[in-house]
């Protein structure tokens, strides 16, 4: 397993956020995390990437417990994680948002190589690199926030609902982007609202209630679950 | 027309040293939501400083400022790491802790060196005649220092990766902390940044007026109405604003009056702040 979260608890001050977790994401793997408003996706993915810790319950990455790591650490050992609602740096350039990205790399050639990639991935940020981020459209925003994660060439990737906002065309690019990452080989976390769109390219997937795991299997057995469907997905 | 060249220099001068000062206030309160007012004091500490190096122990003009503004950089340092720390996330405790500052720091300069005026030898003394126009040797210098200091800043929040980090962390903490970026360091980085800065500004204040323990509250009001007429956070509306202050000040005392010389900057503050109420720049850098 590249990650698994065994029985974490959490909190925001008092407010229990996650009551009772427990997933996987193992080497190269595409997992869908859904789940309602306030469920406690994005308090999830917070947890894996170390800024916030468990209450109770364990994290262990690469077969080490993370509850010491700081953040930086576990960037450095290859977790990235892309926030929820874009972040991009308003004011600060398409360029200067990447190298953001690459904060931790010093090395120009390989930060330049990286460039090259997110731009294989993302051809229009190319051409809008000295264009100030909070000026791109919805959508260049949200592909700079992916862009900028992937700088770093994570192992895990934590995407927190990349695809709101976006029209169905864009919906489609990124989704396509994000399928593109897991065929080469880079494990995958993605939360989104969009279920059905998101189970369709995943392999396997969690559903979160009110701070736990309650449901998980095969995406496409998900899908075709009527039951699981009716209760979490919606459709 | 030989007035109005001495004032607009003047003007000129006034404006470096006050975009000096802003500088430090406009990252204390892009970086950490803190309006700290204690960063006048250190401005006369930097004068002090540069006062006790040059006059009790003759050390020259250029290596005491250095060194001055290595002090004031260190007590920053310290002050930053030791007491603000401890308020970001509640800013009327950062503004207990700056006040506060302003008494002890105040009143230690006055326990230390006692309460009268001192001043410190500049590094000129004569004039220069430009075309008819005599200037203090002096002023230029400090003009000219200042602004290299400035332009200094500039790039380095521009083009420096550490520049970058920091304008990351002052538009969203949250997600530069997601890139690795440390920002506890970068927010001791820019307070201590600020106070080198401030030191300077104290040290050129020091050389061409008087060195009181008292002297940082002007500069720290400029400063204030700087950073609201350029735009919050906005370094270049910093910048840009300094001058227009520094001139509008100077232009008053020589022509008005120079009792009523503050009146006008605040006059200007206030249209600006009428018709531009985001300050001349907007948001941004
Ligand atoms: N900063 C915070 N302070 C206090 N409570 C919080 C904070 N962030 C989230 N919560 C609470 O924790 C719970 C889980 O929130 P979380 O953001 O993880 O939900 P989510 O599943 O990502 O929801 P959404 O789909 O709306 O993004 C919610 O009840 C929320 O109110
Ligand atoms: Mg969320």
């Amino acid at each position: 397993m590249l990650i698994s979260l065994e029985h974490v608890s959490s909190k925001y001050g008092n407010v229990l956020a996650l009551r009772d977790i427990s997933l996987e994401v193992d080497e190269g793997e595409l997992v869908t995390l859904i789940g309602a408003n306030g469920a406690g996706k994005s308090t999830t993915l917070k947890v894996i990437s170390g800024i916030m810790k468990p209450a109770t319950g364990r994290v262990v990455y690469s077969g080490q417990d993370t509850v010491s790591r700081s953040p930086r650490q576990l960037i450095e050992a290859g977790i990235v994680h892309v926030p929820e609602g874009r972040q991009v740096f308003a004011h600060m350039t398409v360029l200067e948002n990447l190298e953001m990205g690459a904060f931790l790399l010093s090395d120009r050639r390989l930060i330049e190589e990286r460039l090259d990639l997110v731009f294989r991935h993302f051809p229009i940020l190319k051409s809008r690199l000295q264009q100030e981020a909070g000026t791109l459209s919805g959508g260049e925003q949200s592909m700079l926030a992916i862009g900028r994660g992937l700088m770093l060439r994570p192992k895990l990737l934590l995407l927190d609902e990349p695809l709101l906002g976006l029209s169905p065309r864009l919906c489609q690019e990124v989704l396509a982007i994000i399928e593109r990452l897991h065929e080469e080989k880079m494990a995958i976390l993605l939360v989104e609202q969009n279920a059905k769109a998101a189970l369709k390219i995943s392999d396997r997937a969690y559903v979160l209630e009110t701070g736990r795991t309650v449901t998980s299997g095969k995406a496409s057995n998900l899908l075709a679950d009527d039951e699981v469907r009716k209760a979490y997905l919606g459709f | 027309m030989i007035q109005l060249i001495q004032q607009l220099v003047n003007g000129l001068v006034m404006g470096s040293i006050y975009g000096l000062v802003a500088l430090g206030v406009t990252m204390s309160f892009g970086l950490m939501g803190i309006v700290n007012f204690a960063h006048g004091a250190f401005v006369m500490a930097g004068a002090f400083a540069a006062f006790y190096l040059t006059t009790l122990y003759g050390i020259p003009f250029l290596l005491a400022a250095a060194a001055s503004m290595g002090i004031v950089g260190a007590l920053g340092f310290l002050v930053e790491r030791y007491s603000f720390r401890f308020a970001r996330h509640e800013p009327i405790n950062g503004l207990m802790i700056s006040i506060g500052l302003i008494y002890v720091m105040e009143n230690a300069a006055i326990l230390l060196f006692g309460p009268e005026n001192k001043a410190i030898q500049p590094l000129f003394s004569g004039t220069i005649e430009v075309g008819g126009v005599v200037l203090a040797t002096q002023r230029i210098f400090v003009f000219v220092a200042s602004s290299l200091l400035l332009a200094f800043f500039y790039l380095y929040v521009k083009k420096t990766k550490s520049g970058k980090s920091m304008r990351a962390v002052a538009e969203n903490a949250f997600a530069a902390q997601l890139m690795g970026i440390s920002i506890d360091r970068i927010i001791g980085l820019a307070f201590v940044i600020g106070c080198v800065l401030a030191a300077a500004a104290g040290v050129a204040l020091g050389s061409l007026f008087v060195v009181t323990a008292h002297m940082g509250a002007a500069p720290l009001m400029k400063a204030f109405v700087i950073i609201t007429l350029g735009g919050f956070g906005s370094i270049r509306g910093a910048f840009v604003a300094a001058f227009i202050i520094g001139l509008v000040d100077s232009l008053a005392a020589g022509y008005v009056s120079s009792a009523w010389a503050d009146i006008f900057g605040y006059v200007v503050f206030i249209l600006i702040l009428i018709f531009k109420p985001k300050g001349i720049f907007g948001e941004g850098t």
